[in-house]
């Protein structure tokens, strides 16, 4: 006898869906799985064997050939094993196939049969929203209900499920999902004494997205502040929300017990992490990297001089895209990467240039220190600041500073602001728009003047200069969506986008106006 | 004091020398394309060449040495090696390198050879030079370590821009460091044309960081190398070049200097030669004004400021060069008077100003430009010298 039954797999962060074709035939009882299952797929016989058994139904003693169709593409991890549990007990006549029409099976097996969650629930669900019904793990639920296009059904077991399909039972009624917690955020600005121009720095970034370098010695602060950015930034839009729910789902990472991830997600990856793990891929079956987990939120890369230059180039890609394409022989698959990049570095080897204790390091050492991080990645920090640990009254100061709550909705009305022009953020004006919804007034624009003719500001980063002078008036005047940007914004522009004094010495002298 | 040369002054224009693109023939070859060939022999300095032209001309003696009679004070275990080497050189390519890279060739003699030179006890036998200033009215060397701290980088460069802005020339030799620093001062604002002196050849001028600046000097003032191109690179030159840079000074100022520092020679150097030399003093903690220190104990002019400088040459500058005359508005004026402390976090500043960063920030340009205030990573540091404000 032959059955149908369907499911998915994972490809990318998208579900493809699968057709788990199983026919069973008289001849020397015999299991075979076909159609380029990955290990864990071939595992599925015995999993499901023992859960069918399990369950008190029986195991056809015949010649049995599950095809997972389309044969041509790789079919990964264990969510199909429900589905061929079914497809089984279909074809061999245990199961009424008018009582699986047109509901999916996403499930792994235990082998008491019990269903359990697999990586990329989201994403497999949503190949499979023209059905009636799918049915999920309990522990699934949660993440599956977010596609309301077609009824999830959460079921315990493959017992339960056999007693519903046989009509025995009613579906059961899905879980209550707790509210929301209130979010626990990994800092709170109201913490932090000091830093000014840091605090400053963090709210333009999270306002227009703007990729900050943070520079300083050891100590100064520079983690601290970064991991506070999260703090501030809004709560993700729907569309982003589901993407960045699939990528964590997808990467095996826990979701929140709402199912959607709202918080942006902060990711830190060590910098021994290999360019792999940052970007994605891997050679066996390909998976979401860093970049990917932080699409939505910040990429924070602490120590940036130690990251191996090869790691930090294959960045500039997606920092210009907002995508990474992943090309293996076992396949390809796209994954979205639009994330905010913060980073922070020592100024030279010793750590101390530029902190008022004398650096220590030979010139040759900083100069090559400084020509490890390329030109064009550094470039591609809108702000780059130094941070400096603060004086000790300063330190000891009882007094809170602002709380990340004042400078979220700060941040959020900005925000605002940019949709009001089309764009989700400043960082993404570009060109035209530029010109049309960035005008400086005279006295900035002879500030921007000055700055190019000296040689401080390049052409590249005159663009760049004006999306943050954008930010910074959508922040002091958020009544004003056309306010004309000032000198005092453009200044606070050029000023965040100095070169750091890492790379002073690499660069040429510049004649001053004076 | 020679006249400048005429500005298209390539060797075209000269004339006590054939043009070397007129040359056809090696029969054309002005005598000096046998001597660059003879100082680009390996083993051959300013000592050996003037043994060798001693008895005969240039283009004689390099005859004689392809021929394989090398002159006595020529050390012997060497003469094979620069035989083989003679033998390998095409006298006229040679030469054409020199005239398409705009480097000009001058001889002790020549009517725009350096006149501080004329008298020097032991003068190079010729220099290579770019640039069109050979001869500023006043000049002074300002020099010192390459591993300079920011004090140093900072007392540099406004030494070198207030001498420049005097019309006084800078020269130096275009190191990291204490020379660049003081080169960079004296670019920044025009006045006196700037003096390079390399420790190496045209071709491998300066540290590659440093490339931008020697640019700067060319284009401004005057570069000159005692190195033909293609001579080998060798820690002899940078004494040898110090030698010159304090040939041409009328008086050498050391910024900072560990207890044996190159600059040292420099100092040795101008003192045969009777220039006077000062000294910057530095913290007595700081390894990098040992030198300096110690050459004040033995009798070196304190150097405070500019008007050290001018008194020990005897300068008057013009009264508008001598106080720079500085107009502050009265929130730049406030922001400058923060305290007894030299150095400040921008964090600070900003916390106890009363108006926004961007409005903060555009005070720190007007005192930046003012040349009051210098960035230092997150702090500001004051420099210049604040009497100098109305």
């Amino acid at each position: 006898m032959l059955a149908s039954i369907p499911s998915a797999t994972v490809g990318g962060i998208d579900g493809l869906r699968v057709h788990v074709e199983v026919h069973t035939s008289t001849g020397l009882p015999a299991f075979n799985v076909v159609g380029l299952p990955d290990a864990s797929c071939r595992e599925a016989r015995d999993r499901v064997r023992a859960a069918v058994l399990s369950s008190g139904a029986s195991w056809p003693a015949q010649r049995t050939t599950v095809n997972l169709a389309p044969s041509g593409t790789r079919k990964e991890g264990a969510g199909l094993d429900l589905a061929i549990a079914i497809g089984v007990l279909v074809a061999s006549g245990e199961l009424d196939p008018k009582q699986v029409a047109r509901i999916g099976f996403v499930a792994e097996l235990g082998l008491d049969g019990s269903l359990r969650r697999v990586p990329g629930t989201l994403s497999l669900v949503g190949a499979l929203d023209d059905l009636d019904a799918v049915v999920v793990p309990v522990d699934a639920w949660a993440e599956a209900s977010l596609i309301e296009t077609v009824k999830v059904r959460p079921v315990e077991s493959l017992g339960e499920l056999l007693a519903v399909l046989n009509d025995e039972a009613p579906w059961p009624e899905p879980p209550s999902i707790p509210p929301a917690p209130p979010n626990a955020l990994a800092g709170d600005l109201r913490e932090v004494a000091g830093h000014e121009m840091a605090r400053r720095a963090l709210e333009i970034a999270a306002a227009g997205a703007h990729n900050l370098l943070l520079v300083g010695p050891p100590g100064a602060g520079k983690s601290m502040l970064a991991k506070r950015l999260p703090g501030v930034l809004p709560e993700l839009d729907r569309p982003t929300a589901l993407d960045v729910t699939r990528v964590h789902s997808v990467a095996g990472l826990a979701l929140p017990p709402t199912g959607l991830i709202r918080r942006a997600p902060f990711r830190a990856p060590h910098h021994h992490a290999s360019t792999v793990a940052l970007i994605g891929g891997g050679s066996g079956r390909i998976r979401p990297g860093e970049i990917s987990c932080a699409h939505g939120g910040v990429l924070f890369l602490d120590e940036l001089g130690e990251f191996a230059p090869s790691v930090l180039d294959a960045l500039r890609q997606p920092l210009e895209d907002g995508v990474i394409r992943v090309s293996r022989a076992v396949g390809s698959a796209t994954y979205p990467a639009r994330f905010l990049l913060v980073a922070a570095m020592n100024p030279c080897p010793c750590g101390y240039l530029g902190s008022g204790l004398d650096c220590r390091c030979s010139m040759a050492a900083r100069l090559r220190y400084a020509r490890r991080l390329s030109g064009p990645l550094v470039d591609r920090f809108d702000l780059r600041i130094h941070v400096a640990r603060p004086e000790p009254s300063v330190l000891l100061d009882s007094r809170d500073g602002e709380s990340s709550a004042a400078v979220a909705r700060r941040v959020a009305a900005a925000r605002d602001l940019a949709s009001l022009r089309g764009v989700s953020t400043n960082s993404a004006l570009t060109g035209d728009s530029l010109q049309r919804v960035a005008r400086v007034d005279d006295e900035g624009t002879a500030l921007l003047e000055h700055a190019l003719a000296n040689g401080s500001l390049s052409a590249r980063g005159l663009d760049r200069v004006r999306r943050v002078a954008r930010t910074i008036t959508d922040l002091d005047a958020p009544s004003a969506p056309d306010g004309v940007i000032g000198a005092d914004a453009v200044a606070e522009a050029l000023y965040l986008r100095a070169r750091p004094i890492t790379f002073e010495e690499t660069q040429d002298v510049h004649t001053a106006t004076a | 004091m020679s006249i400048p040369p005429p500005p298209n002054d390539t060797p075209a224009a000269r004339t006590n020398r054939a043009s070397a693109s007129d040359c056809d023939a090696p029969g054309d070859l002005p005598p000096q394309a046998w001597l660059v060939a003879l100082l680009s022999l390996p083993h051959v300095g300013p000592v050996a060449l003037r043994a060798i032209l001693a008895s005969d001309s240039a283009p004689k003696a390099w005859d004689r040495i392809v021929g394989g009679s090398v002159p006595a004070a020529v050390p012997r275990a060497r003469v094979d090696e620069i035989v083989a080497a003679a033998r390998r050189v095409d006298v006229a390519t040679q030469w054409h390198r020199y005239a398409r890279a705009g480097i000009d060739l001058i001889e002790c003699g020549d009517h725009n050879w350096p006149s501080r030179l004329v008298h020097d006890p032991e003068p190079p036998a010729l220099l290579f030079a770019r640039g069109r200033c050979p001869d500023p009215p006043v000049s002074v060397a300002i020099v010192g370590t390459r591993a300079c701290t920011a004090y140093g980088r900072d007392i540099a460069t406004e030494l070198g821009r207030a001498a420049a802005r005097a019309g006084i020339s800078v020269v130096s030799g275009l190191a990291m460091g204490i020379d660049a620093a003081a080169h960079k001062g004296a670019v920044s604002v025009g006045g006196a044309p700037p003096i390079a002196v390399l420790g190496a050849g045209f071709d491998r001028p300066t540290p590659a960081a440093n490339r931008g600046l020697f640019e700067q000097v060319l284009a401004h003032g005057m570069v000159w190398s005692e190195t033909p191109l293609g001579a080998a690179s060798g820690r002899w030159r940078f004494p040898a070049r110090n030698r010159i840079i304090a040939g041409l000074s009328d008086a050498v100022v050391v910024v900072e200097s560990d207890e044996k520092g190159g600059s040292l020679y420099t100092v040795d150097e101008a003192l045969r030669r009777d220039r006077p030399v000062l000294a910057v003093p530095g913290s007595i903690r700081s390894r990098t004004s040992r030198g300096t220190n110690a050459l004040l104990v033995d009798g070196a002019t304190p150097c405070r400021s500019i008007d050290d400088i001018f008194d020990v040459l005897g300068f008057t500058p013009h009264d508008a060069h001598r106080r720079r005359v500085v107009s502050l508005s009265p929130q730049a004026r406030s922001l400058l008077d923060w305290g007894p402390q030299e150095r400040v976090l921008v964090d600070d500043l900003l916390r106890q100003s009363d108006v926004g960063p961007g409005r903060w920030l555009r005070l720190v340009d007007e005192l930046e430009s003012a040349g009051l205030v210098v960035r230092d990573g997150a702090y500001l540091r004051r420099v210049g010298t604040i009497d100098a404000l109305d």
